[in-house]
């Protein structure tokens, strides 16, 4: 425990209260105004700075500091946030990658993934299922369910209840259709979705 | 240390508590000893297709909650010689006074006594699921050749798998032949390939079934119909057996007749 709440330094200008990294704030309030009913005559003409070091105050501790200076009619700083630091030049923009999710079973009615990057599926996404995914969606299976991907739809099988690739919807299913070999791809060319044998596109 | 085995669907009406039964009774004529616990508390059913109902003195609650023990409880079925035993649910409770660890406590010690422990789950995925399923390791999927009964059914697998029961089969019931030649229902082939999980059995529709539950009777205990010969396939398939599916293979498709020569 600290034997002190804070600590005072005076300068010309003001005086810097440099507070205790664990004393409660009702605390140090309590030892300031003991200190001020002391020596206000001094210290109460300067406008006092708040730093708090490493240690961070809840909005509701910074508003207790406030009130304090408020009611005994003292100038007063509180810490303010820090800038943001100057990146530089970027040479690259920062690219936000989020990894491929890998679900390793059917996605069976009721079940959902949703993500900013890649799904894999090792199994059918069932009829009452969901995958959304920013990036490419892969489907070791039938798709049944409700699938959306920003790029591309690869599977086994298309017999969506829902499907879109972009912001384009899919209206077909190719309910009977089995090709179990050969995997294909859903993908968007001329505001239409096109699906083809996968890995043939490029 | 017996086998416990929810009896699941998801949907209502599939025929759980007609296939507990009956694959209970098949065990016993295995020579196992089995154990029926009807977990639908409030809306028992299991004592009157057992034809037990006027021998129920005590619950599976009561036992839950220390008002008797389990052998006070347990009901003898009357043509299996006492190798099948019934443990009701209580009339008077709601599913949610099931509480998960007394009922997991209890079933093992139950399960130290018999072959087989059959929890016969209420329709729903709500908390009377959760209990039959929380003491289960092993899942009987009942399912009707319907989409909707498919799909329940696809659901219950998938929370069964979140709960770490992963040995789930399937029943289909009801198997019509006539309606599946005119493609009005769907195939078991159908079924599993959605399902993407094995079959325990393909139950055929069998007015004899109905009329054996609204007389009390356990229909592989009294007949031997294509039903009951459905039971004791899977009765065998449950002991590691391997047996044909004989609701296949008194058709004509090519398949079934490879089947039938196994």
């Amino acid at each position: 425990m600290e034997r002190k709440g804070f600590v005072l330094k005076g300068t010309s200008q003001s005086v810097e209260m440099i507070i205790g990294q664990v004393t409660p704030v009702g605390d140090i309030l309590q030892q300031l105004d003991e200190v001020l009913a002391r020596r206000g005559d001094v210290m109460g003409r300067l406008p006092f700075v708040l730093e708090t070091g490493e240690r961070e105050l809840s909005d509701t501790e910074l508003a207790a500091f406030e009130h304090f200076f408020i009611d005994h009619h003292l100038d007063y700083q509180l810490p303010q946030p820090e800038p943001p630091v100057d990146p530089g030049e970027v040479l690259f923009p920062p690219v936000a990658c989020d990894p491929t999710i890998v679900v390793d079973h059917t996605l069976r009615s009721g079940q959902s993934v949703t993500t900013g990057g890649n799904v894999l599926v090792v199994g059918d996404v069932n009829e009452g299922a969901e995958v959304h995914a920013a990036g490419n969606i892969y489907v070791l299976g039938v798709v049944r369910g409700v699938v959306s991907a920003g790029e591309s739809i690869t599977a086994l099988g298309f017999e969506p209840s829902r499907m879109t690739v972009g912001d384009v919807e899919y209206e077909g299913s190719e309910r009977g259709f089995r090709d179990a070999r050969k995997a294909r791809t859903a993908f968007v060319e001329d505001g239409t979705i096109h699906i083809e044998v996968a890995g043939k596109r490029r | 240390m017996g086998k416990v085995i929810v009896v699941t669907s998801g949907k209502g009406g599939v025929g759980k508590t007609t296939t507990t039964a009956n694959v209970g009774g098949a065990l016993t004529k295995l020579g196992k000893k089995v154990l029926l616990v009807d977990m639908d508390v409030g809306l028992r059913n299991l004592d009157l297709v057992m034809g037990l109902e006027n021998r129920v003195v005590y619950t599976f609650m009561d036992v839950l909650e220390g008002r008797c023990t389990a052998d006070q409880a347990m009901v003898k079925e009357k043509h299996a010689g006492g190798a099948l035993m019934l443990l009701a649910a209580s009339q008077l409770h709601n599913k949610q006074d099931l509480d998960l660890d007394k009922v997991k406590e209890a079933i093992a010690a139950l399960a130290e006594e018999f072959d087989y422990v059959f929890l016969d789950s209420p329709a729903g995925i709500e908390h009377g699921f959760d209990a039959s399923s929380a003491p289960a390791g092993q899942a009987l999927v009942v399912v009707t050749p319907d989409v909707t009964s498919v799909r329940d059914a696809d659901r219950v697998i998938g929370l069964l798998e979140n709960k770490g029961v992963r040995d789930c089969s399937l029943i289909v019931n009801k198997y019509d032949r006539t309606l599946i030649e005119r493609k009005k229902q769907l195939t078991s082939d159908d079924i599993v390939d959605v399902l993407g999980t094995e079959l325990a059995g393909i139950v055929p529709e069998d007015k004899a079934i109905i009329d054996a539950t609204n007389r009390g009777d356990i229909l592989v205990l009294s007949q031997s119909t294509p039903a009951a010969t459905a039971y004791l396939e899977i009765a065998h398939r449950l002991e590691g057996d391997e047996t044909h599916f004989s609701a296949l293979s008194t058709g004509r498709s090519l398949l079934s007749i490879f089947r039938r020569q196994k």
